[in-house]
């Protein structure tokens, strides 16, 4: 049997929680989104703290600090972590971009018409859980109908 | 001490990806992760702000291995250690089953003075609560007195290890 507590809806954890300024709110959700993100993209590529802060140039204590959900990254940093991990910096500011791995292209150049075809198995991190999702994607350049 | 309680869910800060929980002791009206909020949001109010936006993101998005502190007591005590950003002032303690479950008991401010939760009355104290938790919720699973459902995120079975009979 489940019991809650939320029989009384004016507990002083819910009242404060509505009270809280949103610019507060969405400073300490950023913080913890690039948190997870970073979380997902070091589990995706098997990287530790330290083979991390080799790549990006700092200590591993420094990418602990990345990992707690509180630190406030700078632009600088999150440029150079993007660049470690070859994706771009707003990459790391979403769970709900997937981590898209390509399994084979195809360039075909029709009348310089460039088509790219990728057959692609996205790894969605949204809520926290990995969930495989398969499909097939069609890059429209131009002129081209995806079936 | 042998703590008499019931474990609750708190549904405001439960989410998808993770149940949030708190424990009610026996003759208390109010679970320790609610007596947390209202005896700290006087003098540590952006604290408490901050950790309750913590929490409801957990609820939403999961628990990540760099949130937390694991261990605070003593190794393998099963406690686990949240604290407020960016100057952890406060920090809470829970039991972290799976990174999907979470029980929530109480904490308090640390002062700087004191290398270990141990030398604090109040923070001893909270700490110890969630250890016996900790144990008797290894133990209940394992009679299947209590067990995980939907994802392993809730806990259901009997979640009080008290008899009702002469409940306040």
């Amino acid at each position: 049997m489940m019991t809650t507590t939320d029989n009384n809806q004016s507990t002083a954890g819910r009242r404060i929680l509505r009270n809280v300024s949103s610019a507060k709110r969405n400073r300490i959700e950023l913080n913890m989104t690039i948190s997870a993100r970073l979380d997902d993209l070091m589990k995706k590529f098997d990287l530790s703290t330290e083979q991390l802060g080799t790549k990006v140039g700092v200590e591993f204590e420094t990418v602990d600090c990345w990992l707690s959900g509180t630190h406030v990254f700078t632009t600088d940093e999150l440029s150079d972590i993007a660049t470690a991990l070859k994706c771009s910096p707003k990459d790391l500011m979403s769970l709900a971009t997937p981590i898209v791995e390509l399994s084979w292209i195809v360039h075909n150049v029709v009348n310089q018409e460039v088509l790219f075809l990728a057959s692609s198995q996205s790894r969605s991190t949204e809520g926290g859980s990995d969930q495989v999702k398969t499909y097939s994607t069609t890059k429209l350049i131009s002129g081209y109908q995806p079936n | 001490m042998r703590y008499e309680y019931e474990i609750q869910k708190i549904d405001y800060l439960s989410g998808k990806s993770t149940g949030i929980y708190s424990v009610r002791l026996r003759g208390e009206k109010l679970d320790l992760l609610e007596i947390f909020f209202q005896e700290n949001e006087g003098e540590y109010e952006d604290e408490v702000e901050s950790l309750l936006v913590q929490l409801e993101f957990i609820g939403r998005n999961g628990l990540r291995r760099g949130y937390f502190k694991e261990n605070e007591g003593e190794l393998n005590d099963g406690v686990c250690a949240l604290f407020d950003t960016p100057d952890k002032k406060l920090r809470l303690y829970f039991i972290n089953n799976g990174n999907v479950n979470l029980v929530f008991g109480g904490g308090g401010p640390k002062p700087k003075s004191i290398r270990a939760y141990q030398k604090d009355p109040k923070l001893a104290r909270e700490a110890s609560i969630l250890k016996q938790i900790s144990k008797d919720l290894v133990q209940r699973i394992k009679d299947k007195d209590i067990y995980y459902c939907n994802d392993n995120r809730d806990l259901a079975g009997d979640l009080k290890n008290y008899e009702d009979d002469d409940d306040n």
